[in-house]
């Protein structure tokens, strides 16, 4: 028999005989036969009225609610009529194509950036700042309009999973900057800087992100002069960056002290100085230590986008939540939120994910 | 040889808040001169030779190389750094980064070569201590001694007109400890400043011109290899050396 030891270190190495395997741990001796049936057994009590609930006693299109309410399954139907407002909310029907436009432009910047085969051609870096800078402006033109022989829309109109989408991806790639110098400055000699950021993360780490919403909201307004009128998403959008860079510099802030003070010496003795070695040695170093945690992070920062109901924005939930009264289909929310929570686990899933593959591609090739 | 010193530290008192770890070090070191340091633990060796190139900051005194002042806030240090090479004990390799890489990173950024240019620089001195044939592995996949070298020969690409060793074999496992002190040997032969902190006493007599002893963050005896070695030394000296080198065999 194949005896592998108990500490079998990297899950990525297929195991041979997969099947043999899983059958000889499933019905391998008589205790484990017995616990794999009443196992199996459970969960097809489980799976069994869920897949009825699911897919055959549900009800799809051409219905109405009554039937809905009368069958004993879900009401995809609803999902089914409601799934454009819940995605693009109150943003003009005839102009939608618009956030569709900007979306598909943000999940293209974020495949190009997420490739890492390219990351050490030449021009990456400078390719980079400008692709994201052209997203953010086409974005941007495309969902307020108002030139180009686009009509103009109201910052209020935004809502659904573009907004979801333009407040995280923006949002999080901000937070990010931002992080890497607080987190440097919580490490700084100069116990001005040091104290600063200090004060900056506790702070903000503190006060709960909807306390920070309400502030950027009604705050900035009043500091800020009168004639100047600001986005509301970026007040949101400001609220994200002051809450998530405090944890982003965190969780750098851990990376860079679990490097070894030799890395940081030896740089500096072959005679870079501060700059270089901060960008060259330190912080390569700390984004690959730091990934699954800074996963963690962005998955946080995405989910916690939704927040912005609270100062009456409607995000991906809150359309669904505004969907859901419709009077007409008085007591069918189950389903719009089922679809929802779909969305938000493609996205959440797909992150992490590319977490584990770019840890493979670390582990296997660089280290 | 030279007589105008390259290394000067003159009455040298370092503090780490009360603890004094270097105590009034006086000390020229001439060019070309390979000095062996030497010491029970805790004497402030290390803490010696890391203060050559700003890597520990004085409270008293003057440290000069190349006439230049050692000294953070006059700005020199990245002028003395370029210098100054230095070997650790660890490596401290920069395990995210190729052989090749580690040898090309800061010859590209603080001497502006080009990337051709540094990395055929780093060839040749890889190959020098022939290890040109690891130049696209990284750190983690080279053995102790491999690592070392590279070590050195990253140091070199810098084209420094001093090394620094600080404890450069005391890593390593014992098989390995002569392929590094071979490359000493060699780079000791070729005329280059040497400073090392080291309890390989082979090596010291073989290629050192002076060699110091410390202990307390004081200098008890600065002498040739062969004045130490024999019946001139101090008797604290003399029992130190007896010490390792019966623990050696």
């Amino acid at each position: 028999m194949d005896r592998r030891p108990l500490d079998y270190p990297f899950s990525y190495v297929r195991i041979k005989n997969g099947g043999l395997a899983l059958y000889k741990s499933m019905f391998g001796s008589i205790p484990n036969t017995l616990l794999t049936l009443v196992i199996l057994y459970f969960l097809f009590q489980v799976a069994r009225p869920l897949a009825d609930w699911l897919v055959f006693n549900s009800v799809v299109l051409p219905a109405d609610a009554r039937q809905c309410l009368d069958a004993n399954g879900a009401c995809w139907a609803f999902v089914q009529l409601k799934f454009r407002t819940i995605i693009f909310g109150r943003y003009p029907t005839s102009e939608q194509w618009r956030p569709l436009l900007s979306m598909s432009l943000l999940i293209i910047g974020l495949v190009l950036t997420a490739d890492w085969r390219q990351w050490s051609k030449k021009y990456w870096k400078k390719f980079m700042c400008i692709l994201w800078i052209c997203i953010l402006i086409a974005d941007g033109t495309l969902m307020t309009g108002g030139l180009l022989s686009l009509d103009y829309i109201s910052p209020d109109r935004w809502s659904g999973l573009p907004l979801t989408l333009i407040m995280a991806v923006f949002g999080i790639l901000l937070a990010f900057i931002v992080g890497i110098f607080v987190a440097l400055g919580r490490v700084s000699r100069l116990p001005v800087i040091r104290w600063f950021c200090l004060i900056y993360t506790e702070l903000v780490r503190g006060v709960p992100l909807i306390t920070l919403l309400f502030m950027t909201v009604i705050m900035l307004p009043i500091l800020l002069p009168e004639k100047l009128e600001i986005h509301k998403v970026l007040e949101a959008q400001l609220a994200f960056v002051i809450f998530f860079s405090a944890y982003m510099a965190e969780v750098f802030r851990g990376g860079l002290q679990s490097l070894p003070r030799g890395q940081f010496e030896a740089s500096l003795a072959l005679g870079m100085g501060y700059y270089n070695t901060v960008r060259k040695i330190i912080f390569p170093q700390v984004f690959r230590l730091t990934i699954p945690s800074t996963v963690n992070t962005l998955i946080n920062a995405f989910k916690d986008t939704s927040l912005v109901v609270i100062i009456s924005m409607l995000d991906l939930l809150g359309t669904t939540q505004a969907v859901i009264k419709d009077p007409a289909w008085f007591g069918i929310f189950m389903e719009a939120y089922i679809f929802t929570a779909f969305i938000y686990f493609i996205f959440c899933a797909t992150l992490s994910w590319y977490s584990q593959r770019l840890e493979r591609h670390f582990r296997l090739s660089r280290r | 040889m030279h007589y105008e010193p390259v290394i000067s530290f003159r009455s040298v008192n370092k503090y780490w808040s009360d603890n004094h770890v270097l105590r009034d070090i006086t000390l020229d070191i001439r060019k070309g001169e390979i000095i062996v340091i030497f010491g029970p633990s805790g004497s402030g060796k290390s803490t010696l030779i890391r203060c050559i190139n700003g890597l520990e900051n004085i409270q008293e005194g003057r440290i000069m190389v190349e006439n230049i002042p050692v000294q953070e806030e006059l700005g020199t240090l990245p002028q003395i750094r370029l210098r100054v090479g230095m070997i650790f004990q660890h490596f401290n390799l920069f395990p995210h980064l190729t052989v090749l890489e580690n040898c090309t990173v800061s010859p590209r950024l603080t001497l502006r070569m080009k990337r051709a240019q540094a990395e055929k620089l780093a060839l040749e001195h890889l190959s020098r201590i022939q290890i040109n044939h690891l130049a696209e592995r990284y750190p983690d996949e080279l053995s102790g001694g491999q690592k070392q070298r590279v070590a050195i020969a990253r140091a070199l690409c810098m084209q420094p007109h001093i090394l620094l060793f600080d404890e450069p074999t005391s890593a390593l496992d014992p098989e390995m400890v002569n392929e590094v002190l071979n490359v000493m040997i060699e780079l000791a032969n070729s005329g280059m400043t040497m400073i090392c902190v080291t309890h390989e006493m082979n090596f010291a007599r073989k290629v050192a011109h002076r060699m110091i002893f410390l202990d307390g963050g004081r200098i008890i005896q600065d002498d040739t290899p062969d004045a130490i070695f024999s019946d001139q030394a101090v008797s604290q000296v003399s029992q130190f050396i007896k010490s390792i080198q019966s623990h050696r065999s």
